[in-house]
């Protein structure tokens, strides 16, 4: 300030001359071009030697003089009030324009973004860096629906004046846009000190007095003063260095996710009304993309657990396929082991009386066709547990049942004769077209048919009937044996169950198996008395 | 028991051959143990189908009686308790392929057990017991 501006009249000691701010307006009073406080910092000084040169020269010697003279420093006065509101009004309007490109900067980026961390980052860069919201330091907090608790997510800032230096100088060289690309570009994150000290913090959404989970419940902005009487009863220490601080929720289709919560505890800045309004304007732009990435988030999540899950599904089922193999090894051996012991009884049995009553009138040759008899019947059951136990690799081609059936009978036909019993058949001609091992499924037909020779030991009639049932190919054999009862016909299919003096109880498992591997199924139907039919069904090809 | 001891004073008295009933599905068994137990001097009522087992019983009167069972078929239980209601002091021998008989607790009601094997010499000593009145006061929870 020059001090041959300043009134020399005591009674307005620092005060500038009027006269010189009439001459010179807009004077730099403070060191500072402001507009000025025309009451405080002027002296209206009357006797001063500036005034009395100008009376000399013939200016103010009228009482009329001072009027104007007042009145042309009222006008200044107002023009001044004028030019600090225009100034002002230019200065806002900057602010806001800056605030516009940045938060169009922030969507545009978000909507790009393909990760929850990233988009976090983004939001919290745009409220702390760059010129249009200036807050030091910022973080968002989420509400976890599973957990019904509000969970600190990010944060960015620094937590004391020496970070603050270093993190400032560092980036206020980037501009903004850059700082938001290269977010999108990152992989990984390390988290700042911030948080790393927020990382834990986490409070239940029923704690309903607590003033964050009641902004959040409301979604209603605050600004909390940390010391004062409302708030002192709660803790705020895992946000250190805070006197102050706003909170915005981030509010989507109606509903709360959470808050943006920023402070100024660096620079001591005042958290005024307009910016916590300004923030509520990014949070509402910001909400949706966020909504988004929290929603893709969770999708991704999903979807790694159902792969995660489809993992654990294909390691499982193949144990478990091992499994049931060797449950069903361990029946199998079990079974084999009770099964072989009868025939070896009888074996054992008659070696022992072979030579005990050989050479006496007791011996008898019977005996011995009874071991031979009964070591083919071990052979039998051998060759039939070796048949169901092996891992049989199917011999697939394109068949048509009926030629399979007819090779069958052939093979039976002196069998049948000899049983007496007639076949009736019955063959669809049409689309019985099948991927079958044919061997294989000659053995099931021969097996079946086999029973019902069996069944019929009186004689009787063999049914055989082909046809097409939608997308499978359907072999019916019926016989007008004696049938089976209900109990038996629970337990066909069991290993080594059987019905026949002299039966294996394989020839249907292994009959099952078969048809099992092929995709298709066997159904037995029977009454007591009259008769059984089995049907076969087969996936025919479309 | 009154029975039992009846038909033990009346063999010793009168020398009449020892009846052993014996159950069994597998023909070739069951011709063997007729053959075997004959030559052991008892009277063999073969019996190769469980339905006939009890009216067998009441025609025949056996001494003791020689049951086949398969522990996975109710029939061989049910022939049991149908020999123990109608006369509990006629001993049943359990005669199984599986060792693990007296797991089953339906089976604790016969008087004993032999498990089938090609020497016939343990189920000949366990029918000994019962011919001579030996093993009367058998005891069925033991």
């Amino acid at each position: 300030m020059n001090s041959e501006n300043l009134c020399n009249h005591p009674d307005f000691k620092d005060k500038l001359c009027w006269i010189s701010v009439f001459t010179h307006p807009g004077l730099d009073i403070q060191g500072k071009n402001r507009a000025l406080s025309i009451q405080d910092e002027i002296a209206f000084c009357y006797e001063c030697e500036h005034f009395k040169n100008m009376t000399q020269r013939g200016f103010g010697r009228r009482e009329a003089d001072k009027t104007i003279a007042m009145t042309m420093v009222k006008l200044m006065e107002q023009l001044a009030i004028k030019q600090q509101n225009l100034q002002q009004t230019a200065d806002r309007l900057q602010e806001s324009l800056e605030q516009i490109s940045l938060l169009n900067n922030i969507t545009d980026t978000l909507a790009r973004s393909d990760r929850l961390e990233k988009s976090l980052r983004i939001i919290l860069t745009g409220v702390t860096s760059g010129d249009a919201y200036r807050f030091n330091r910022a973080g968002i907090f989420l509400v976890n629906d599973k957990t019904g608790m509000l969970e600190a997510k990010c944060a960015i800032g620094p937590q004391n004046a020496e970070e603050a230096a270093r993190i400032w100088s560092e980036i206020s060289r980037i501009p903004i846009d850059r700082l938001l690309e290269e977010i999108l570009i990152e992989d990984e994150f390390v988290p700042c000190s911030m948080e790393a000290a927020i990382s834990d913090v986490k409070m239940s959404l029923k704690d309903e007095n607590h003033p964050l989970i009641q902004a959040t419940k409301t979604a209603r902005e605050i600004i909390i003063n940390i010391k004062s009487d409302m708030y002192s009863q709660y803790d705020f220490s895992w946000w250190p260095l805070a006197d102050q601080m706003a909170i915005v929720p981030l509010v989507s289709e109606g509903r709360t996710m959470g808050f943006i919560l920023a402070d100024n505890a660096i620079t001591g800045k005042e958290i005024t009304v307009d910016s916590v309004e300004s923030l509520k304007s990014l949070a509402n732009a910001c909400a949706p993309g966020l909504n988004n990435a929290i929603l893709q988030e969770k999708l991704r999540a999903q979807i790694q657990e159902l792969e995660r899950m489809n993992e654990l599904i294909k390691s499982n089922q193949a144990y478990l396929m091992q499994h049931e193999r060797l449950a069903d090894i361990g029946t199998l051996a079990s079974k084999t082991a009770h099964e072989f012991r009868i025939p070896l009884v009888a074996i054992g049995g008659y070696a022992r009386r072979i030579l005990k009553t050989i050479g006496t009138d007791k011996f008898d040759p019977k005996m011995v066709e009874i071991i031979i008899e009964e070591v083919d019947r071990l052979a039998d059951i051998t060759s039939e547990i070796l048949e169901y136990s092996r891992i049989s690799k199917l011999n697939i081609k394109e068949c048509d049942v009926n030629n399979i059936i007819q090779q069958s009978l052939n093979h039976l036909e002196g069998k049948l004769a000899a049983s007496g019993i007639k076949t009736e058949q019955n063959f669809s001609q049409k689309d019985l077209i099948i991927k079958v091992d044919p061997e294989k499924l000659k053995q099931v037909i021969l097996n079946v048919i086999d029973n019902a020779i069996d069944a019929m030991n009186e004689g009787g009639k063999l049914k055989i009937k082909t046809s097409r049932q939608k997308e499978y190919v359907v072999l019916e054999i019926s016989d007008t044996g004696e049938g089976i009862d209900k109990n038996d016909l629970d337990n066909l299919f069991n290993l080594f169950y059987t019905t026949k003096n002299r039966g294996t109880g394989l020839g249907l498992p292994v009959s099952k198996k078969i048809i099992d591997d092929h995709g298709g199924n066997i159904v037995i139907n029977s009454t007591p008395g009259k008769g059984s039919v089995f049907s076969i069904r087969l996936p025919a090809i479309q | 028991m009154k029975l039992r001891q009846k038909r033990g004073i009346k063999n010793k008295q009168e020398v009449v051959m020892f009846k052993v009933m014996v159950v069994e599905d597998e023909k070739y068994l069951l011709e063997l143990y007729k053959n075997e137990l004959e030559d052991e001097g008892y009277s063999v009522i073969p019996v190769a189908k469980g339905k006939q087992v009890l009216d067998s019983i009441k025609t025949n009167k056996p001494e003791v009686v020689i049951l086949d069972i398969r522990l996975d078929d109710a029939e061989g239980l049910e022939i049991l308790e149908q020999i123990k209601n109608y006369d509990l002091s006629i001993p049943v021998i359990l005669n199984t392929a599986y060792s693990t008989y007296k797991t089953n607790f339906s089976t604790w009601i016969a008087d004993d057990y032999v498990v089938k094997s090609p020497d016939l010499s343990e189920l000949k000593s366990t029918i000994k017991k019962y011919v001579h009145g030996e093993n009367q006061h058998h005891q069925q929870l033991s």
